[in-house]
């Protein structure tokens, strides 16, 4: 025990019990103690804990340490983002929120220049826990960004190989999404070599990644896929459910020609008198089994189920059956079937005098279908009824233009980071922007729509986003639309400062 | 002030809630008019109410004025175009002439200096009752001291007497008691010691070592009080600041020593001390070597008017308070700003530092946060411990509140090299201020 301490000891219990010995106390120290009174014991202890602790901090020397430091950075093979580059970085990382589409934006132009960001952002960006932004960061971090993330667990780069190979299902399938929308084919060969491996569950979820950008190219791994499921286990029946359609969504292939051909022919149009046809075609199911809706073919084969799911929406099994395979048709047959236009088909598929419910069940069959064949005129009505759907769209933007005309853009709330896939043209910008002006006025959550889109806004000009802002907003409404202008306007600028380096 | 950083910006905020308020200002469209000249920037912002905002910074003094209600300098308004002036933005214009606005309010700080500057004319009847009446203030004060100094006396005592075990039990109040008591005395020194024993880590390992060190810091301020007429002058008046005598920039006018420089503020700390604000910068003469240190107060929300910027060197007048070590100081004359660029004469290892701050403990013992250089020291980490090493091996650790973001920001800029630092030594520990990279000194985070 060194001196300090022992007083330590002493201070603790008290003089009135501990005792310390003068001479464990450097000579220094005793000779300046020997002038003052013992007798005062709190005195000379006070006094000899004052000297020691001075003697001590004076006396103290740094420690040798001959361990390994850190190792060093290898040196930079690229250049440091230039001037300005590194202006609008400072400025992307002092907002509040954070804009990460614009800050991945200004990472990609700094990857396509072969710039690095410098050393004294490293840690700021390091800090973003947004998998983009970590993405775009990996290409602009140079050696010292490569050489930082060892000292921080969380910022070892988790490469997306070891997401794949190691993560939790919903991460595995992100991988496998974001692979599917830049590779279609690396996606499924990726899908194929692990197959074996996977379980049922994972084979289900992964497989629905194939709907992005489904092709013919597809259809030998998918039917691969049927050939070998075996087993009647709610999951089993589940992935033959996908996979029918999938395979009714392919172009051209038998399972699609099929179901068209066949749900056609429960359109029927009465003969009347003198063998004229009724102009009122009407849907005619059969009471049993017939040779389409067989137990065989849609429980054995597609997977659904042997009863219907849901007794209050479907009176029959083969209006079970029928309102399942009404998602494996494209819609245009119906519409050229019943030579009529949207709204008609709707109506056609609407039970009369039925609870609600039953048109319900159609109309989500419809929906499905108008998404995965892609019929935005279809899909554009069934939004403005209301109705839900699963999964994500494909629509192209001048289709979105198309729905907009239909229903408002505030109304498919549920869908707009489906917008956020490609540029949008000036109409559907200022349409957004007209109809945002709207919804900023009740919540300003939908700025962060605004911030998400960054990257697909139209260039519109100062004047012409000014120009799309009500006149005649009440005063206590001005101040959401005042953000929003101020957002856009700033996210355009920076935008066009990022393009222009 | 042309060059000034937005780190610099950013270091003048007058907190976290302002610094953010101020960077969502920082966009041109949010600004009805930007503009600046040789001695002021200026700038219209839109706030909440019917009439913009007009907002000024005097570029001289880096003084701010701001028609918004907030009490805070800078506000957010002024934090706003300041940073876009840093950034720097293009939108900002330079107009052959100033607005009234704008030009009623610097010539009237060029009064006020001008007024501040020229000597006092008395009479000399008048200075004899005045100082009459502040000896006999004095005498009154050391009557008060004395006995709060006696009272003090005994309660360390007693505290050693009956042992320190139970401290941590005792509580806040105990120790805000004997405080208030010392504030009674006149003795805000003592007081603040006394409290200090709050602001210990009790569920630390090394809290019976901390209040030992407490109690002698107490027991030789109290002692050295009482022997004050046999200790030479600058000891004097080091016990006198100690135990809470404060000292007018008149005072020091008279007294203190001045010494011009360009005075590198090489790092700034602010904190909270029931509802008064503290601001600490040190500082560093570029000719001099000579550190410094400038406190400047707020109570509440009032904001902290002063010219000093952090990672920026002023040219100015520094007033020293006497002491055996002079280091605390208050800015006099202050003109203009300037960068370092040349490489500071930093210590080239820690037993060189070590001999000087023991010739600071030689003068004046308890001493603490002290700013020095220190070159080619490398970061190592030892289980959860960072430490500098210098070129001999010796190692310092860094100060825990130095913590591990603040550790890898200095790693990313160093890349394990070798680095030039600027730190604050205090207990065997060092907190980094700053660090000097490619040919000039660049703040680190505080």
């Amino acid at each position: 025990m060194n001196t300090w301490n022992e007083l330590v000891q002493v201070a603790l219990l008290g003089t009135e019990k501990g005792r310390f010995s003068l001479e464990t106390l450097p000579e220094s120290i005793q000779q300046a103690l020997a002038q003052t009174n013992p007798q005062d014991r709190e005195g000379f202890f006070l006094q000899a804990a004052a000297l020691t602790h001075q003697y001590e901090r004076a006396g103290r020397q740094a420690p040798v340490l001959e361990s390994p430091g850190v190792p060093l950075a290898e040196a930079e093979e690229k250049a440091v983002a230039p001037t300005e580059a590194v202006r609008i970085l400072k400025t992307l990382l002092d907002q509040q929120p954070l804009n990460p589409v614009l800050l991945g934006l200004l990472l990609q132009k700094l990857a396509q220049k072969d710039w690095i960001v410098p050393p004294a952002w490293l840690v700021s960006l390091l800090n973003i826990g947004l998998d983009s932004v970590q993405e775009a960061l990996i290409p602009v971090q140079g050696k010292r960004g490569e050489w930082l993330r060892n000292f921080y667990e969380p910022w070892k780069a988790k490469a997306s190989e070891a997401s794949w190979e190691e993560g939790k299902t919903s991460e595995r399938k992100q991988v496998l999404t974001t692979l599917r929308k830049q590779n279609p084919t690396a996606a499924r060969k990726r899908l194929e070599q692990a197959w074996p491996e996977l379980n049922a569950r994972e084979r289900k979820d992964f497989l629905d990644v194939l709907f992005l950008d489904l092709s013919p190219a597809d259809e030998p791994f998918l039917r691969q896929v049927q050939q070998e499921l075996k087993g009647n286990k709610p999951i089993q029946q589940e992935t033959r459910q996908l996979l029918i359609r999938l395979l009714a969504t392919l172009p051209d292939s038998p399972e699609r020609r099929l179901v068209q051909q066949e749900m056609r022919k429960y359109v029927v149009r009465e003969k009347k008198l003198l063998g004229l046809v009724s102009a009122d075609p009407k849907l005619v199911l059969p009471e049993t089994e017939d040779a389409f809706f067989s137990m065989e073919r849609f429980h054995q084969h597609w997977g659904f189920a042997a009863q219907p799911t849901d007794s209050y929406q479907y009176q029959s099994l083969i209006e079970y059956w029928f309102t399942e395979a009404l998602v494996l048709v494209d819609p245009r047959v119906w519409k050229e079937e019943l030579k009529t236009d949207w709204p008609g088909v709707v109506n056609f598929f609407t039970v009369e005098k039925a609870k609600a419910d039953r048109s319900y069940a159609r109309y989500v069959s419809l929906m499905e279908a108008s998404v995965r064949f892609r019929v935005p005129e279809l899909f554009a009505i069934l939004a403005k009824a209301h109705i839900p759907y699963p999964g994500l769209t494909s629509f192209t933007m001048e289709e979105w233009e198309k729905i907009f005309t239909i229903v408002p853009f505030r109304e498919l709330s549920m869908q707009r980071s489906e917008l956020l896939t490609a540029p949008w043209s000036a109409k559907l910008s200022k349409h957004i922007l007209r109809e945002s002006f709207e919804l900023v006025r009740n919540s300003h959550v939908y700025l962060e729509f605004v911030r998400q889109a960054s990257a697909y806004w139209y260039p519109l000009s100062d004047a012409e986003m000014d120009a799309l802002r009500p006149s005649d907003t009440p005063s206590y409404y001005q101040s959401g639309e005042e953000k929003l202008i101020i957002l856009l306007k700033e996210i355009l600028q920076l935008r066009q400062r990022i393009e222009a380096l | 002030m042309n060059s000034i950083t937005e780190e610099q910006v950013v270091s003048l905020a007058p907190d976290a809630a302002s610094l953010k308020a101020g960077k969502a200002l920082a966009v041109e469209n949010k600004w009805l008019t930007l503009a600046f000249n040789d001695r002021v920037l200026w700038g219209e912002v839109q706030g909440s109410g019917k009439d913009p905002y007009r907002t000024q910074i005097d570029l001289g003094q880096m003084a701010s004025k701001c028609s918004c209600p907030s009490r805070k300098f800078p506000c957010k308004h002024g934090l706003g175009l300041l940073l876009l002036f840093a950034k720097p933005s293009p939108a900002f214009q330079s107009p052959p002439e100033e607005p009234a606005w704008v030009s009623e309010w610097m010539d009237k700080r060029q009064t006020k200096a001008e007024k501040a500057a020229e000597p006092v004319v008395a009479s000399p009847a008048t200075d004899e009752q005045k100082e009459k009446d502040r000896q006999k203030r004095q005498q009154e004060r050391l009557r008060k001291v004395q006995g709060g100094v006696t009272e003090l006396g005994q309660w360390l005592r007693d505290m050693v007497r009956t042992g320190t075990l139970n401290v941590p039990e005792r509580g806040y109040r105990h120790f805000d008691q004997t405080a208030a008591r010392m504030v009674d005395a006149q003795a805000t020194g003592l007081a603040n010691a006394v409290k200090a024993f709050n602001t210990i880590p009790y569920a630390g390992s090394d809290w019976q070592s901390q209040v030992l060190e407490q109690c002698t810091r107490l027991f030789v301020w109290t002692e050295a009080f009482k022997n004050l007429d046999s200790l030479p002058i600058p000891v004097q008046e080091d016990i006198k600041t100690a135990l809470g005598w404060s000292r007018s920039a008149k005072d020091l006018d008279a007294e203190g020593e001045v010494v011009t420089d360009d005075w590198l503020v090489l790092g700034r700390l602010t904190r909270e001390e029931e509802r008064i604000t503290v601001q600490q910068n040190w500082l560093w003469g570029h000719q001099t070597n000579r550190i410094a240190l400038v406190l400047n107060f707020a109570y509440q929300n009032a904001g902290i008017e002063t010219p000093l910027v952090p990672g920026t060197s002023s040219r100015a007048e520094l007033r020293f308070f006497p002491s055996a070590f002079p280091f605390r100081a208050i800015v006099g004359n202050h003109s203009g700003y300037s960068n370092l660029d040349t490489p500071p004469p930093a210590f080239a290892n820690w037993l060189k530092a070590e001999a000087f701050l023991n010739q600071i403990w030689l003068a004046q013992p308890w001493a603490d946060q002290i700013p020095l250089w220190i070159q080619t020291v490398s970061l190592v980490r030892v289980g959860d411990q960072w430490l500098l090493r210098d070129t001999e091996n010796r190692v310092v650790p860094l100060s825990e509140e130095f913590y591990e973001m603040k550790i890898f920001h200095l790693l990313a800029l160093g890349g394990g090299n070798p680095l030039t630092l600027s730190v604050r030594y205090s207990d065997g520990t060092v907190y980094p201020l700053g660090i000097w990279l490619d040919d000039q000194y660049q703040l680190l985070p505080s």
